[in-house]
């Protein structure tokens, strides 16, 4: 999908929420951790993570249904803390979209504006305007029994955005309508939210429409804010091996520091040697390395300081590309992807996987500064432990 | 052919038997409404038609007093019934907290207990607290026992519930009394509906919890016609059953297209 640019920001994009320090548990259960995270005014940021890890939570919280624990959320410059959802200037949509069963469409949307006392003349021409706006003339007199889930999505949305909310909170709206019509309301909310000039914070687990609509993305990973960003930072510069996972497919390699020179970590894994990008790391650190299947090559004969040799196993012909697998030596599936018109290496034969050190995206562990920090505090004892303090495989699913 | 044949024989067996369970059901009040035109005094066959019962009926002031009574009784025991039953049923929708399960399961005991059991524990109640027994004290009897049922239609209402359309509510600016009464209460209304149409029957056709819960003040309709009995049953006796049977019909004919109404237009 094409992705329009946004026009130059000339002024400096002033903040409209801000949490800081957030802390929510349910009994024992530490759902959102410590987080911290600035929504500007007019944005399209996305929350994005997979299911249970803690986005409903923080949506509730900044509307309100939910309290935190501890930490601050402040709303147009002004502390939430006591205020109920119904006097926060956010509105809305809910997954399940909560339309009023007893009520017209028309009078669905309206409920907003009844609720504040505006005058019913005044209510009818918002409440037809927003009609036209999300393209539901003429449903007005209809039930939500009588609508479908396409249409009751869009309903839900009128009903929230009649209010001229400066924040819209979106709880995967498209989760229950199936592809195509998805594809078409991400389009729809995506205008929908540069007409309106308003702030969108739109939950989703799907990392596909998180890149295709918003402005920035904020990765959520068991509770904690892994990454926040333009998509393309998110995508080509994950900051977790996590994100590197789950946006988009990978390569990716656990690997250790054999030395830097010259601009170059020379690395190691359990499959063979490979080359990345120096960023100051030490001899022996963990470093996970992160190559995008369309970023990978693989040749007939080795190439220098790499030796990642396997055998071609598959080769899928996905129409504009062909994915090639091969199987490494320690049973690791590499991905490649290749343009039509160049020749697929054939099932069976050896070939040695390698890349341009620039895509090869380099993921700090941490593990290092866990290390250091326990012998500089002389803690040796708790060496031991250290093997549990590493991030585990498969711990981020 | 034969298939065809076993196939009408089905239908017809079937027909039969369901136009005999109405026979059952239907006949002893037909007979009852026969007998109120009926000129004898007994009710053993039928002499004649008339409509004095009826005027007679007007004239037994005790007969139409009691009837007035056990309205006025049932009246106020469902109202106290709906309000504290529907809070009841929200509450406990929409709370989670320990002994809920226990609250639960309390709430089946007055429904399955033998009613001579509950009429004894009321009246002994009444007693300690020294409440004379009257039509305040049938009119608690009487919500006491309704209660549950309202409970129970307006959680069965409940039980397909979406809390978040309470929340968008809250969110679009409503307060939990607006949230109340414009969005959970419509809702729920056929809930309640059904659950005061079940109370308000319970109250009119209760006998035996009335027998140990009121005085020679607030005498029921079912009281005296029980009276009557042992006098005898006269047939103005059956000329109010048969206006009551009526407004019976008529009751839960608008209630039944009220309900299927809402079924048709409340479900999301
Ligand atoms: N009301 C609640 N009470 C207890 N635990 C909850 C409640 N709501 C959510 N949780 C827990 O919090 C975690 C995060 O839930 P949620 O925010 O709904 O995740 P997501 O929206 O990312 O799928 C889950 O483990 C869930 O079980
Ligand atoms: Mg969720």
């Amino acid at each position: 999908m094409e992705k329009e640019k946004e026009p130059p920001a000339t002024e400096q994009p002033k903040p409209i929420v801000e949490i800081s320090g957030v802390n929510k548990f349910y009994g024992s259960n530490h759902v959102v951790k410590d987080l911290s995270l600035v929504i500007y005014e007019k944005e399209f940021l996305s929350i994005l993570g997979p299911s249970g890890c803690g986005k409903t939570t923080l949506l509730r919280m900044i509307a309100g249904f939910e309290r935190q624990s501890t930490g601050t959320i402040i709303v147009e410059g002004e502390n939430v803390e006591n205020k109920e959802p119904f006097e926060r200037n956010i509105n809305t949509v809910f997954q399940s979209y909560a339309l009023f069963p007893h009520m017209s469409i028309y009078d669905n949307i309206a409920y907003g504006l009844r609720m504040k006392k505006v005058p019913k003349k005044e209510i009818k021409d918002r409440v037809n305007k927003a009609l036209v706006m999300v393209r539901l003339e003429g449903f007005g007199q209809r039930y939500p029994s009588q609508l479908s889930g396409g249409q009751k999505q869009r309903v839900a949305i009128a009903r929230a955005i009649i209010n001229n909310p400066r924040v819209l909170l979106l709880d995967e709206p498209l989760g229950a309508l199936d592809m195509k019509l998805r594809k078409q309301m991400q389009i729809e909310l995506k205008n929908l939210q540069r007409k309106l000039g308003i702030t969108f914070v739109y939950v989703t687990h799907d990392q596909e429409e998180a890149l295709t609509m918003s402005d920035r993305i904020a990765v959520m990973n068991v509770g904690n804010l892994d990454q926040c960003g333009k998509p393309e930072d998110v995508y080509d510069r994950p900051a977790t091996k996590f994100i590197a996972d789950f946006i988009g497919e990978t390569n990716l390699f656990e690997t250790v520091v054999e030395e830097e020179k010259g601009g170059v970590a020379y690395l190691y894994c359990e499959a063979g040697d490979m080359m990345g990008k120096s960023e100051g790391f030490d001899p022996n650190e963990i470093v996970y390395v992160s190559v995008r299947p369309e970023k990978t090559k693989c040749s007939v004969k080795p190439v220098e300081n790499f030796s990642l040799g396997g055998i071609v196993r598959e080769s899928i012909y996905l129409g504009n590309i062909v994915k090639t697998i091969i199987n490494l030596t320690n049973g690791q599936a590499i991905k490649i992807n290749t343009s039509v018109d160049q020749p697929a290496p054939p099932v069976g034969s050896i070939r040695y996987v390698y890349w341009d050190i620039k895509d090869a995206v380099m993921i700090y562990t941490h593990a290092n500064d866990i290390i250091n920090q326990i012998e500089s505090v002389g803690l040796n004892s708790f060496n031991a432990a250290i093997p549990e303090l590493l991030p585990k495989e498969g711990e981020n699913g | 052919m034969k298939n065809k044949k076993k196939f009408n024989l089905e239908t017809l067996s079937a027909r039969f038997f369901s136009a005999f369970v109405y026979v059952f059901l239907y006949a002893p009040i037909l007979i009852v409404i026969l007998f109120s035109f009926n000129t004898s005094r007994r009710n053993i066959t039928f002499e004649g038609f008339t409509v004095s019962w009826y005027g007679e009926m007007v004239r037994n002031s005790g007969l139409l007093e009691s009837f007035v009574n056990t309205l006025v009784v049932a009246s106020c025991s469902t109202a106290i019934a709906v309000v504290i039953g529907t809070l009841t049923a929200i509450a406990m929708f929409r709370y989670k907290f320990k002994g809920k399960g226990v609250i639960d399961s309390l709430l089946y005991i007055p429904v399955v207990i033998p009613e001579i059991v509950l009429g004894i524990s009321l009246l002994a109640s009444f007693a300690i607290a020294s409440v004379p027994l009257g039509r305040i004290s049938l009119v608690i009897a009487h919500a006491t026992f309704s209660i549950p049922f309202v409970v129970f239609t307006v959680r069965a209402r409940l039980s397909g519930y979406d809390r978040s359309i309470e929340e968008a509510a809250m969110d679009l600016g409503a307060n939990r009394i607006q949230v109340l009464t414009g969005i959970t209460i419509p809702i729920i209304f056929p809930g309640i509906v059904s659950g005061a149409v079940l109370a308000f029957t319970l109250s009119i056709d209760d006998f035996i919890i009335s027998f140990f819960t009121t005085g020679a003040s607030s005498i029921t309709f079912p009281l005296k016609v029980m009276e009557s009995v042992r006098s005898g049953i006269r047939p103005d006796v059956y000329a109010l059953s048969s206006i009551i049977m009526l407004a019976t019909f008529i009751i839960v004919i608008i209630s039944q297209s009220a309900a299927y109404r809402s079924k048709k237009s409340g479900k999301d």
